[in-house]
């Protein structure tokens, strides 16, 4: 079932910043539950600019937000509401961290949304345990945190809201090897128990090849693809003119085929491509 | 007599006096040739900005001393003529930018440092050039994306033609392509105009031109060698929580299922090189 969903999306930004236009044109997508999309495309695409009008932080010129099969703007005076029902994690963590302290920074969301402290300490203490946010950091105040830590803290905030629709602003920027895969896990095991939709802009074509099932590709504020992460990455030359690229295993095997081999290019993981050469290898003795 | 361009010895740094066991830096010493390119990896709070603004003056060490150039960046007269010398591009853009139009910010460090008019004018060109920033000169920064702004906090330091750049994750916000750009950029002034570099970032892979790759772990510097053999460190990496690039990464599966081929390779198309000359028997 479609959890969120865009009919028709444009927004222009009342001032422009540049010659170009600052705008998305005629989006539409749909999210299903329990489903993960990732948003690929240049700086300037029109990433963060989509993302916002997820939740309401932007209010389209034309077009429609559903959440739920439901109008997102039918009642104006609601939109606060709704942006606990869609989590957005913003790309600098700075813009989401203002309280005395980590602890408080990740309670103001669920706080506003009246849960109980008793509730709240529970949800702190489990999504903190699942980032690796340590005790002494809670108590730090945000601005006595390290980047990486930062962001960490910024992702539990909005994952104790426990929203429908999980909204990642690039979440792995300046997150180190391990924070990466903590925050893998912490998606999965939270979609697994709420069957929450998720949509993750990011860079690192690497990072959505592992969490993605669907890739959305934006330039110039237009959808220029969306489909399957197979689908997607099979066309490297288009990619490369959008300013993006294929995971660096998916080019190894892609500069192998243009030697000649005759071997798969559709692989985006280092153990399915191992597993690709090896047994190629194996053949051709 | 000082041979190196940066000399860091023996440096502790604490920011809360109170706390004991809390040492952002621990006893850390470091020199860097003038023109070398050094690359800092390490794993979320393991100290690399505190590094970086230790380096830049921001902060003095508790401990040990820093000289830059033949300047003690604790003693406060030395301040100008090291911002001079040594620009620190922040992990925040925000953090760096102030002004309310992108071209006057990329004017504010050379203004601060009385260059003339003219010559402002074609260093911020030059500089809002080469990071591709150029159609943007008029807008106000706040109109800026993340990527967007991430460039022009570089293109600020980069018109103050320091002769040393502290890049911290300067590429953390960029698509790849923008990445290889800036990483080809910064590369270009290390090896044409010998700018003394130090790039801290947690992709592996922009390690690859480095002269030199440095990690930290908690606070102290676990490993200093040339790339390659650094990657072939697995225990130290693993026991600092970083992670190999992919191609690397796959070379070592490669070799652990019998295939002979050398794993300290880390762009693609060496990669895919090696792995072919291997399969086609040399
Ligand atoms: N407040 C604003 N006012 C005017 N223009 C803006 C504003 N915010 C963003 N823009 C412009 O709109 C375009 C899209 O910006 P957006 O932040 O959505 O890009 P993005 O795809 O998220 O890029 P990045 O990967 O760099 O974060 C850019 O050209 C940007 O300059
Ligand atoms: N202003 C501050 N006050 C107190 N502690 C701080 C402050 N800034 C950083 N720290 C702490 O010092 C340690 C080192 O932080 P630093 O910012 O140097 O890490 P880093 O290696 O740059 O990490 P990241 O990759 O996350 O940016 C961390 O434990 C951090 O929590
Ligand atoms: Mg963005
Ligand atoms: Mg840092």
């Amino acid at each position: 079932m479609s959890i969120l969903k865009t009919k028709n999306l444009s927004f222009t930004y009342p001032q422009i910043s540049s010659v170009h236009h600052a705008t998305i044109n005629d989006i539409s997508f749909s999210l299903d539950s329990g489903e993960t999309i990732g948003i690929i495309g240049h700086t300037g695409s029109g990433k963060s600019t989509l993302l916002q009008t997820l939740n309401g932080l932007i209010k389209p010129d034309s077009g429609m937000v559903f959440l739920n099969e439901k109008d997102l703007w039918e009642n104006p005076k609601e939109i606060y509401q709704k942006r606990f029902k869609v989590g957005l994690v913003f790309q600098y963590p700075e813009y989401q961290l203002f309280e005395e302290t980590a602890y408080k920074d990740i309670a103001y969301g669920p706080k506003n949304m009246g849960l109980s402290d008793e509730e709240i300490d529970l949800r702190i203490n489990e999504y903190s345990a699942l980032l690796g946010i340590t005790e002494d950091n809670l108590n730090k105040s945000p601005f006595e945190l390290s980047g990486g830590e930062k962001r960490r803290v910024a992702l539990a905030g909005i994952l104790a809201m426990e929203p429908d629709v999980l909204v990642l602003d690039e979440p792995t920027a300046g997150l180190d090897p391990i924070g990466r895969t903590m925050l893998f896990n912490a998606i999965k095991e939270y979609q697994i128990k709420t069957n929450a939709g998720v949509i993750i802009v990011s860079h690192s074509m690497e990072d959505l090849s592992k969490m993605c099932d669907k890739l959305l590709v934006l330039s110039g504020g237009e959808i220029k693809k969306f489909g399957s992460v197979k689908d997607v990455f099979l066309d490297s030359a288009e990619l490369n003119n959008l300013g993006l690229d294929v995971p660096m295993v998916t080019r190894v095997m892609l500069e192998l085929k243009a030697k000649g081999l005759d071997i798969r290019s559709d692989i985006f993981t280092v153990d399915e491509a191992a597993k690709e050469i090896l047994n190629f290898f194996s053949q051709s003795l | 007599m000082q041979s190196s361009f940066i000399e860091v010895k023996n440096v502790t740094y604490k920011y809360d006096e109170d706390v004991e066991n809390q040492v952002a830096i621990n006893n850390v010493s470091l020199s860097i040739e003038k023109g070398s390119f050094t690359v800092i990896l390490g794993h979320n709070g393991s100290g690399k900005s505190t590094l970086a603004k230790l380096l830049n003056g921001m902060l003095k060490p508790d401990k040990g001393r820093i000289v830059i150039d033949g300047l003690d960046t604790s003693k406060t007269e030395n301040e100008y003529e090291i911002r001079k010398r040594l620009g620190l591009v922040f992990q925040n853009p925000d953090n760096q930018i102030i002004c309310t139009i992108v071209e006057e910010d990329v004017a504010f460090g050379p203004e601060n440092l009385g260059i003339e008019p003219k010559e402002i004018r074609k260093r911020v060109d030059e500089a809002l050039s080469l990071v591709g920033m150029s159609d943007f000169a008029k807008a106000a920064p706040h109109q800026l994306s993340g990527g967007q702004k991430q460039r022009v906090a570089l293109a600020g330091i980069l018109a103050m033609e320091p002769e040393c750049i502290v890049l911290d994750e300067p590429t953390a916000m960029l698509d790849p392509i923008g990445r290889k750009e800036v990483i080809n950029a910064i590369t270009r002034l290390n090896k044409e105009k010998n700018i003394t570099v130090i790039l801290i970032t947690h992709f592996m892979e922009e390690a690859e031109n480095a002269d030199r790759v440095i990690i930290m772990n908690k606070g102290e510097i676990v490993a200093d060698s040339e790339p390659l053999k650094v990657f072939s460190m697995s225990d130290v990496l693993k026991s600092s929580g970083l992670s190999l690039p992919q191609t690397t990464e796959l070379l070592t599966l490669l070799k652990n299922g019998g295939l002979n081929v050398n794993s300290g390779i880390i762009s693609p198309k060496g990669t895919a090189d090696e792995i072919f000359s291997v399969i086609s028997g040399r």
